[in-house]
């Protein structure tokens, strides 16, 4: 890493991402309660990085010196099966039931999850189509389902190498992911949310309850105690700007 | 039980009227997975561009998923079914809204051993939304509105089983989550009008 600028406040990370145009004052989470759990948490982090968290934003940041463009490409059963599994038919067997004949078709696939689950639903609307973070979940086996309107997503395989506590670029890859397409990452598979193309793209993902707590950031003491499942890299903070080629 | 060789004759024809889901609507049967009316989360990491929602899911199984092509088949119902163990999520995936039947948990059985027929409704589901019922709901299993329909359909172990027996055989004694009431068997025609 050949970092020249020495550790900046979070008030100097959001004028520089203000600058570029990039990211918004209210995509750096708030974390803002001096000596808070989750600032705490963020202080100290597992792993020994400063921009490695249980959800919570680092509080420092490093200029930029890495950039890479990802171009996404066309999310597939055989390229996503490092990261996990696609929701279609495809290479799959048909169950053995006729309850209508051959009006209704059954397959199945696994769903993993060492807590019980439930769902996030999810609303979203176009942002920046780069890494802030990547996350990665060792509880569930979790599942992106879009309602009809297609995405994009940025992920790396479970057992990516890492170099100063990130993941490493080469390893990272996006899939532009079809509307009508689901996905299933698998345990600790590394993934950005997914990045919506339009207004009003809505998901169903799964969730268990200490990942949705642990999404919400909440400098509530009693989070500190929880396994909230949630680890999070952060790439911009520690000043790589990863973003998808647009073409 | 045995499956009789011959149905009896239709002695009763039932019709349904489709009704709009809405959350009122469907709430005697289940949730409409869909963001309105709900609060959202405090979760603020893109600021407003990504806005969580939360719903409970109950299973008293690991899950596991059914993947389903649907084509169009009559709209009328070879039985209702319910499971215990599951609040059974129904995904459609191509945008497309598809057609559900179903009667609340708990409701009285009909002479007829079919669930009570004036709380059985029948409902249009837009595409852009998903369903999920409550443990016991009584339903059919979705009707597309074309060929070439997908869903996603939450399920466990045993219940996977269970799908795969004869549709007509007697599943009632194994630990199967499957209850299935056969409207043929008893001489009785439910079907969707308005289509």
């Amino acid at each position: 890493m050949t970092d020249t600028a020495p550790l900046s406040r979070r008030d100097m990370f959001v004028a520089a991402a203000a600058a570029a145009g990039a990211i918004t004052l209210d995509a750096y989470c708030d974390i803002s309660v001096p000596g808070s759990a989750m600032a705490q948490q963020a202080a100290a982090p597992a792993g020994g990085s400063p921009f490695t968290t249980r959800g919570a934003a680092p509080r420092e940041t490093l200029a930029i010196h890495t950039r890479l463009a990802l171009k996404a490409e066309p999310i597939t059963p055989e390229a996503f099966a490092p990261f996990g599994v696609v929701m279609t038919e495809t290479g799959r067997t048909r169950l053995p039931i006729n309850t209508y004949g051959d009006k209704f078709d059954l397959y199945r696939e696994d769903f993993a999850s060492d807590q019980p689950i439930e769902w996030f639903i999810v609303n979203g609307k176009p942002r920046w189509n780069g890494v802030l973070f990547l996350e990665r979940h060792m509880q569930l086996t979790q599942t992106f389902i879009p309602m009809g309107k297609p995405f994009l997503t940025i992920v790396a395989r479970p057992d990516a190498k890492e170099e100063n506590g990130f993941p490493i670029l080469s390893e990272l890859k996006a899939f532009l992911v079809p509307g009508d397409t689901a996905f299933q990452v698998k345990r600790g598979t590394w993934h950005e949310n997914p990045m919506p193309l339009a207004d009003n793209t809505r998901l169903l993902v799964t969730s268990h309850t200490n990942l949705t707590l642990g999404h919400q950031q909440s400098p509530d003491p009693k989070l500190k105690a929880l396994p909230v499942d949630l680890e999070r890299r952060w790439y911009r903070a520690g000043g790589f700007e990863i973003e998808i080629a647009t073409v | 039980m045995t499956t009789p060789a011959v149905d009896p004759p239709i002695s009763n024809r039932l019709s349904l009227k489709i009704e709009p889901l809405t959350r009122e609507a469907f709430a005697p049967f289940g949730v409409v997975l869909h963001p309105s009316g709900r609060e959202r989360l405090p979760v603020n990491t893109y600021g407003d561009k990504l806005n969580l929602f939360r719903e409970s899911f109950e299973t008293d199984q690991p899950i596991e998923w059914f993947i389903v092509e649907g084509k169009r088949r009559p709209m009328s119902a070879l039985f209702l079914e319910r499971h215990m163990q599951i609040s059974q999520t129904f995904i459609p995936m191509n945008g497309d809204g598809f057609l559900t039947i179903v009667a609340p948990p708990g409701v009285r059985d009909e002479a007829s051993g079919l669930p009570a027929y004036d709380q059985t409704r029948a409902f249009y589901v837009p595409g852009h939304m998903a369903i999920q019922l409550h443990r016991g709901t009584w339903h059919e299993n979705p009707f597309p509105l074309k060929d070439g329909q997908w869903f996603l359909v939450t399920s466990h172990a045993a219940l996977t089983r269970g799908h795969q027996k004869n549709p007509q055989a007697g599943l009632e004694a194994l630990p199967l989550d499957l209850e299935r009431r056969f409207y043929a068997k008893a001489g009785v025609e439910l079907t969707v009008n308005g289509i």
